[in-house]
């Protein structure tokens, strides 16, 4: 539906926020992108996990394996106090780029 | 169920990464494909089925770890940390030298830094390892190197202890009918040094002599380079003068004239024939004697040989042979009262530990003081 251009510019900030809730794994990024855009949104994992380790590597998420009682281990990502903080920017980064098209097209901001 | 770790391992290219990061990567990729088949399951698909599935959420594995070796730059390992990876996944002996090529990286990076303490790091050392180098050239050479005779260890000295514990050489006639007798010997015999005065070739000169009894050159398990040894009876008086010189006085003295073979020399004012010339390495016991005389022209009292030696059995040891000898004390007493009155005990010690036995404590303190000395220095240069 959405170009890829258009879906890898917000990878990084849908990813962020997500996290900001609670620790997750990634699978559990890609499929709540997925429930929470109403099946709009579909990262595969060619495209999510690069972001995750780039992420991590620029100190915004850490990953670490974690056993759950009755799961098996897995990877959680979570967010980290310099990446709350790329997550405010990139909010009202998001939010200023969104008021500009608007005004430009011409139609209100819900 | 699909081993999705071997899946991913086999199919993701990540280059020269970091083991550690490249096993998250490939672990968590490989939960990932386990969660997609799980899922599939779960919505009523068969295992080939779910497996399809999941290894379709990844079609081009090529493009992932191009991506991916793009973003992990930072954990890709520098040249020498990619050989030690390599190294450390063959295991075994790379595993070793992997870790000794880690530790000479660090070690050589911590002296470049600082060359002041390099310079004297390698002074230490050298000073260290020179001195050990030195040290142990010794005790090889003195206390582990066997002697130079065939079967060494099967050479001893035999000895006499008396009733107040003192060790004196064996009785000469002792030693006679132990030859005669004992079952557990090759041959024993005795020896004397004494000094010779050569005159009549040239400058007078004093050799160092060693007088020999019946089978010494047995004893000594060595044959002539030129001519013979004594034979049996020639060690009696009365019979012909002959000597063995040693190669050094051959060659220094006689220049290594092979036709000096035959001839008479003067030795103490009476004529010996030469009949034999030893080989260069003999030296036996230590390197004393230039020219050999048979035991009958010793100008001592031969009650007592200096050096007593013998040649113990093949299959006998040390202690059977001592044991023989001892039992025929008794019969000796009563044949050479005299000689015997003091003697309680025969003691036999192989050639080697009598040669060293003086200075094998000094050696062996200070080679452990020098490897200490070393440990230190060491100690010091990797602190």
């Amino acid at each position: 539906m959405f170009s890829p251009e258009l879906k890898k510019g917000s990878v990084e900030l849908l990813i962020l926020s997500l996290l900001e809730a609670k620790a997750r794994h990634g699978y559990e990024i890609g499929k709540q992108i997925e429930a929470r855009s109403d099946g709009a949104l579909q990262f595969r994992i060619p495209s999510l996990y690069p972001v995750l380790c780039r992420m991590e590597n620029r100190g915004w998420i850490r990953g670490r394996w974690v056993e759950k009682a009755g799961q098996r281990r897995r990877c959680y990502y979570r967010l980290t106090p310099e990446g709350a903080r790329v997550l405010e920017q990139q909010k009202d980064h998001w939010d200023a780029y969104v008021a500009a098209i608007n005004r430009v097209i011409g139609s209100e901001h819900a | 169920m699909p081993d999705w770790k071997e899946y991913v391992r086999r199919r993701l290219e990540l280059g020269d990464l970091d083991p550690h990061r490249e096993n998250r990567i490939v672990e968590d990729l490989a939960e990932q494909l386990e969660d997609f088949y799980g899922e599939a399951l779960e919505g009523g698909a068969g295992p080939e089925k779910a497996a399809a599935f999941a290894r379709a959420q990844v079609s081009d594995w090529d493009r992932l770890g191009r991506e991916l070796r793009s973003v992990e730059k930072s954990h890709r390992l520098p040249a020498a940390d990619r050989w030690r990876a390599r190294a450390r996944a063959r295991g075994g002996l790379w595993l070793l030298l992997a870790d000794l090529q880690k530790d000479l990286l660090h070690g050589a990076r911590t002296l470049r830094r600082a060359p002041g303490f390099t310079l004297a790091a390698v002074l230490t050392l050298a000073i260290g390892i020179g001195a050990i180098t030195v040290t142990f050239t010794y005790v090889e050479a003195i206390l582990i190197r066997p002697l130079p005779f065939p079967d060494p260890d099967r050479l001893v000295m035999v000895r006499e202890r008396t009733a107040e514990g003192e060790v004196q050489p064996a009785a000469y006639a002792n030693l006679l009918e132990w030859r005669r007798e004992a079952r557990t010997f090759v041959d024993l015999a005795g020896m004397i040094a004494q000094s010779v005065n050569l005159t009549g070739e040239g400058e007078p000169a004093r050799l160092r002599g060693g007088f020999v009894s019946d089978g010494f050159f047995r004893v000594a398990g060595v044959s002539a380079l030129h001519g013979r040894l004594f034979q049996p009876g020639e060690d009696q008086p009365g019979g012909e003068r002959v000597v063995v010189l040693s190669h050094p006085v051959w060659t220094n003295r006689f220049g290594g004239d092979p036709g000096l073979l035959g001839r008479r020399l003067e030795l103490n004012g009476e004529p010996f024939t030469v009949i034999g010339i030893l080989p260069e390495e003999f030296s036996f016991p230590i390197d004393y004697a230039g020219i050999w005389l048979p035991m009958a022209y010793v100008t001592q009292d031969l009650e007592r040989a200096w050096w007593n030696f013998g040649r113990i059995r093949p299959g006998v040891d040390l202690e059977q042979a001592e044991r023989e000898l001892n039992a025929m004390l008794p019969g000796l007493a009563a044949r050479f009262p005299e000689l015997n009155a003091e003697v309680q005990q025969v003691q036999l010690e192989t050639l080697h530990s009598r040669l060293v036995r003086r200075i094998r404590p000094t050696l062996w303190i200070f080679l452990g003081a020098v490897a200490l000395v070393l440990l230190i220095a060491s100690a010091n240069v990797a602190t």
